[in-house]
């Protein structure tokens, strides 16, 4: 029953057709020419903002370009300081040289140290790579270090206890890692003679022999001998 | 052959619309407003509200002609923008569901009787006197061919309400029919 309802009304219905009116079709027409000129001012719009954004790349890119010729004319200036050869140079200016190398070196490659040895540290960083020639120097800077009794730093070498009456004093040297993540300043402290001995050395006491490292714990015996005369 | 023919006219045209050809665009709105019309008022009952539906139908499809890719009858698919858009429009201005009980009739009527003495717009003036609920699930499951999930869905209602508003549907217009019936008995006598 209810499928013949149905079906009478869609087979007199589904093709039916009523007349309309001619407006109908002006009407769609001018929807349509709307839409078009939306579309068009959204395509120039588009067109602008690109336009835009690309000019302000290049901008942006060739100011770059400015600053980074001025560092590296700055860098240059640098490099033509520490080029000078190592015998040239005072031992003081040389320590200094050092101190800053290391201080640039330390802040590129951040290592969790004690806030309270914070400062020491760098002066410590420092000893190990200080050539045999300032001997001197090295005693009075580690006898600095030897008054913090304890140097909480991330561990390579634990070394050398005078006495047993004495409380055990633990010191431990921390040496930033000589990686290849460098590679601006690498390049410039390789080409100094100088510096490349540094370099040798600072190995030498990472691996823990050679000479610096005999002078070293020599120095350590010392002074502890000192203290308990003391 | 003559099917091949049409079938390669309205490829065609539907070719010409998606090149925004202006010609294509008024060949194909000749072909296919008349009938589009008929549906539109078969949903929306204010005849000037309806060709205000069937003027943004023709726009929406010569915007989205694109998307037609040759599955199905182009006819079916204007059809779908059509009662789309005819549906959005009762959405926005009817309360859609009045829920009316209607007793249904004892007996069928003479449908082969009535088909020759009945016009088509006489069935399209018992359609837009039924209650708005009635007429848009009627219109979408008798004669457009949709299934109760798919008007679930479209009207944001259960399936069992679109079975029970065609149900309801179909007991007023059998009843309409019915007096019509009488009427045309008496006038014979």
């Amino acid at each position: 029953m209810e499928n013949k309802i149905d079906q009478f009304f869609k087979d007199k219905l589904e093709g039916h057709s009523l007349p309309l009116s001619e407006e109908a079709w002006a009407k769609v027409e001018a929807n349509l020419s709307k839409k078009n000129n939306v579309a068009i001012w959204r395509i120039a719009a588009a067109i602008l903002i690109t336009g835009a954004l690309i000019s302000v790349i290049i901008w942006s890119q060739r100011d770059n370009k400015n600053t980074e010729h001025v560092i590296a004319t700055k860098k240059s200036n640098k490099g033509s300081v520490k080029e000078k050869p190592a015998s040239q140079i005072p031992s003081v200016e040389k320590k200094e040289q050092i101190k800053s190398n290391n201080k640039k070196t330390s802040t590129k490659m951040p290592q969790p140290v004690s806030p309270q040895s914070e400062d020491k540290m760098e002066e410590k960083e420092i000893t190990p790579i200080i050539p045999p020639e300032t001997k001197e120097e090295t005693v009075v800077v580690i006898k600095e270090i030897i008054q913090d009794e304890k140097i909480n730093t991330k561990a390579t070498s634990p070394t050398t206890i005078a006495s047993t009456k004495q409380k055990p004093i633990k010191l431990e040297f921390t040496l930033e890692g000589f990686s290849s993540e460098q590679p601006v300043a690498t390049a410039s402290e390789e080409k100094s003679s100088g510096l490349k001995k540094v370099w040798d050395l600072a190995r030498e006491v990472k691996n823990g022999d050679g000479p610096v490292h005999e002078i070293k714990n020599e120095l350590f015996a010392l002074s502890f001998k000192k203290s308990k005369n003391q | 052959m003559g099917f091949q023919i049409y079938r390669a006219k309205e490829t065609e045209l539907i070719e010409g619309c998606q090149r925004h050809n202006r010609e294509a665009q008024q060949a194909l709105y000749r072909t296919y407003s008349g009938k589009m019309y008929s549906l539109c008022c078969r949903y929306v009952k204010d005849r000037m509200e309806a060709e205000d539906v069937l003027v943004t139908s023709f726009t929406k499809i010569f915007e989205k002609i694109g998307q037609y890719k040759g599955e199905g009858s182009f006819e079916g698919w204007i059809r779908r923008v059509v009662v789309n858009e005819s549906l959005t429009y009762l959405r926005r201005n009817k309360n859609m569901y009045l829920e009316m009980d209607i007793e249904a009739a004892a007996y069928e009527p003479d449908y082969h009787k009535l088909d020759t003495q009945l016009e088509a717009d006489d069935l399209m003036k018992m359609i837009e006197e039924l209650p708005v609920g009635y007429r848009t699930v009627f219109n979408m499951y008798a004669i457009d061919g949709f299934s109760h999930q798919e008007i679930a869905d479209q009207l944001g209602i259960s399936e069992n309400t679109s079975k029970s508003q065609l149900s309801r549907a179909r007991a007023l217009l059998q009843k309409k029919l019915m007096e019509i019936e009488k009427e045309l008995i008496q006038k014979t006598n």
